[in-house]
């Protein structure tokens, strides 16, 4: 007795965790991909993208934008450095549809039989979301540099990358927390659409923050992509921040570190009540 | 209030554990509940009442149940899928609420769903996928899903994406992820629902070689009475979330002291019931909206002039067989029923 699984004896090594990271990342990544009509989606949407970028371009008053933007050269530059971003960070709100799509697949309580921290397994769903979205942002930065003539010293763009990198461990924290929620509450979909649809508009991701009445500027310092878009687009194009820079990134890293914190803490809570009540594959 | 260990206690059938045991007691099995319950939320009884379990090592032991029974309740505390709300629960040692991690590096379980597995994968990179979520190193898990798929006549089809399988391939493909990290416990939620008799028999041969080959103890929960006689070693029957009857299968039909089962098909009136129940060593297991009766006899020979002499004509069809364990599971559900209605 006490004799572990035979073949299941590498628990706890970091080799195994990572390995555990990858197997989920890669076998979501094709289980996406090997939808034709995703893939398509994939490569359309920056190409539609660009094209209303540049059609609203020509349309709008740049000396009065850059001055509510506090300094960009245009539209198509502050729409798309903030798109990336804001593209970055949707994907953590729609984490919840990695759990939700589990549970209706049916595919969930078998992983839950596993030995894994559950951590683990949310990482390697969450990786294979975010190389799509961080690739669809890359894309967006680069074709922008070559359509628009995006200017950036190369010091800039490591900070910027370096800032990309920090936003990203910060969504995983909220990613982490909505896909608890989601275990809970199941549906929580509506609510993911809801939060993308607000926040692409008060977030600054395209429209300048500073023109918003003041309870609207507000409600959008408490959002944390504020931030996320505000200090990765004023690193990369030297646009004025909303607050000192400074700041603004010790506020990303307090976030990153408390969003992670509790997402953890919440995932382990949501995942004990659905024991409890017996929910955990029901949809 | 409902008092489960109790309930037959003053039937010469019962054979309920009411047993309390300690920490080092429960080591000694590779499954064991004391006073396991469960009420979900909501719920007006519990769905799993002061279940006291004892399951050997090696054993292959068969939890039988009607529908909403507790069965698929138990299957899920047991496998650390759901929190009980008192009692404990050892599985190979350990404790299901506190050794988690412990429990599930321990067993291999096959759910009913055949909608658990990612479809736009094959078959190999499902196996890869949970394989890693055992922390199986590659190269084992390689050679591992070979040797399994081949064992399962699997291995040409391991390319394939698994939403292109037949029923009966997913069924197996489950199997084949629960004995990926070669675990001392299986467990299994109908393993054969929905599919055909052949490949029912050949999942009910390879389990049965695995288990008693590989000396493993097996946790089986089923609808399949004909297929748990022929491969457990015990079974317990469940209903309304307390077992009321457990023990080896032979013992059990033994314990009904009836040696042949008869199905009579026809239009039977209540008299008519009341007369088969007057005739000399008959057992009524079930009769169904007065078209079939279905009775235990200690040898039918002897039982079969006397039902012709007060049915007559009215027996449109007769068949005889050996009491099985399907009958003892009727008998014991009929006991149970009369028992709620008292």
């Amino acid at each position: 007795m006490k004799e572990y699984s035979r073949y299941a004896k590498q628990k706890g090594t970091l080799k195994g965790e990572i390995k555990v990271v990858l197997f989920t990342a890669i076998g979501d990544l094709k289980t996406y991909y090997r939808y034709i009509t995703n893939a398509m989606w994939v490569f359309m949407m920056p190409i539609g993208f660009l094209l209303v970028v540049y059609l609203f371009s020509g349309l709008i008053d740049q000396g009065a934008f850059s001055q509510a933007s506090g300094g960009a050269q245009s539209l198509a530059h502050y729409a798309l450095s903030g798109w990336a971003l804001f593209y970055l960070g949707n994907f953590s709100y729609q984490m919840g549809y990695n759990i939700e799509s589990e549970i209706v697949r049916g595919t969930l309580e078998p992983v839950f039989l596993t030995p894994i921290p559950r951590i683990f397994f949310i990482l390697g769903k969450t990786l294979s979301r975010m190389l799509s979205s961080s690739l669809f942002s890359l894309v967006l930065i680069a074709v922008g540099f070559v359509l628009f003539g995006i200017s950036g010293s190369a010091s800039s763009l490591i900070k910027a990358f370096l800032l990309f990198l920090l936003c990203m461990v910060m969504f995983f924290g909220i990613g982490v927390i909505m896909s608890g929620f989601s275990l809970r509450y199941k549906q929580i979909g509506s609510i993911a659409n809801m939060f993308t649809f607000i926040f692409q508009f008060v977030t600054g991701t395209f429209i300048p923050i500073r023109i918003f009445p003041q309870p609207i500027r507000y409600f959008a310092y408490c959002i944390p992509d504020t931030w996320a878009i505000d200090t990765f687009r004023s690193t990369l194009m030297g646009i004025e921040p909303l607050f000192d820079i400074g700041r603004e990134v010790m506020l990303l890293i307090i976030l990153a570190v408390t969003f992670n914190l509790l997402g953890y803490k919440v995932f382990q809570h949501f995942e004990r009540k659905t024991k409890e009540d017996g929910t955990l594959s029901l949809y | 209030m409902r008092d489960c260990p109790y309930r037959y206690h003053n039937l010469y059938i019962m054979h309920v554990k009411n047993v309390h045991t300690t920490y080092g007691e429960s080591m000694n099995y590779a499954i064991s509940t004391e006073n396991l319950t469960k009420t979900y939320p909501k719920a007006k009884q519990p769905a799993v009442e002061n279940l006291n379990l004892k399951i050997r090592e090696g054993e292959i032991f068969g939890f039988l149940g009607p529908n909403g029974s507790g069965k698929t309740t138990t299957f899920k505390i047991l496998c650390t899928l759901l929190l009980p709300t008192s009692g404990r629960a050892y599985v190979n040692g350990y404790d299901v609420i506190n050794e988690t991690r412990n429990v599930q590096m321990s067993i291999g379980a096959v759910m009913e769903s055949e909608r658990s597995f990612y479809w736009r994968l094959t078959g190999e990179e499902n196996l890869m996928r949970f394989a890693s979520y055992f922390y199986i190193p590659i190269k084992d898990a390689k050679n591992r899903i070979s040797e399994l798929m081949e064992r399962f006549d699997l291995l040409q089809h391991k390319d394939k994406q698994v939403g292109k399988y037949s029923r009966g391939m997913k069924a197996k493909l489950s199997i084949i992820r629960a004995l990926l990290p070669d675990p001392p416990i299986l467990f299994f939620d109908e393993p054969w629902l929905g599919l055909d008799v052949e490949t029912k028999l050949e999942l009910k041969n390879l389990i049965l070689s695995i288990a008693k080959k590989e000396k493993k103890t097996v946790f089986l929960c089923s609808h399949e009475l004909s297929l748990v006689e022929e491969i457990c070693d015990n079974v317990a029957i469940i209903s309304k979330g307390c077992v009321f009857i457990e023990g080896e299968p032979e013992k059990l039909i033994e314990k009904i002291g009836s040696r042949e089962s008869i199905v009579m098909r026809g239009a039977f009136s209540e008299e008519d019931v009341q007369k088969i129940q007057t005739l000399r060593d008959v057992l009524i297991l079930h009769q169904s909206k007065k078209d079939a009766i279905h009775i235990a006899v200690k040898k039918a020979a002897n039982t079969l002039p006397a039902l012709y002499e007060n049915l007559g004509s009215k027996i449109e069809n007769i068949s005889v067989t050996n009491v099985s364990l399907e009958d003892v599971y009727l008998y014991f559900s009929a006991e149970e029923s009369k028992n709620e209605g008292i």
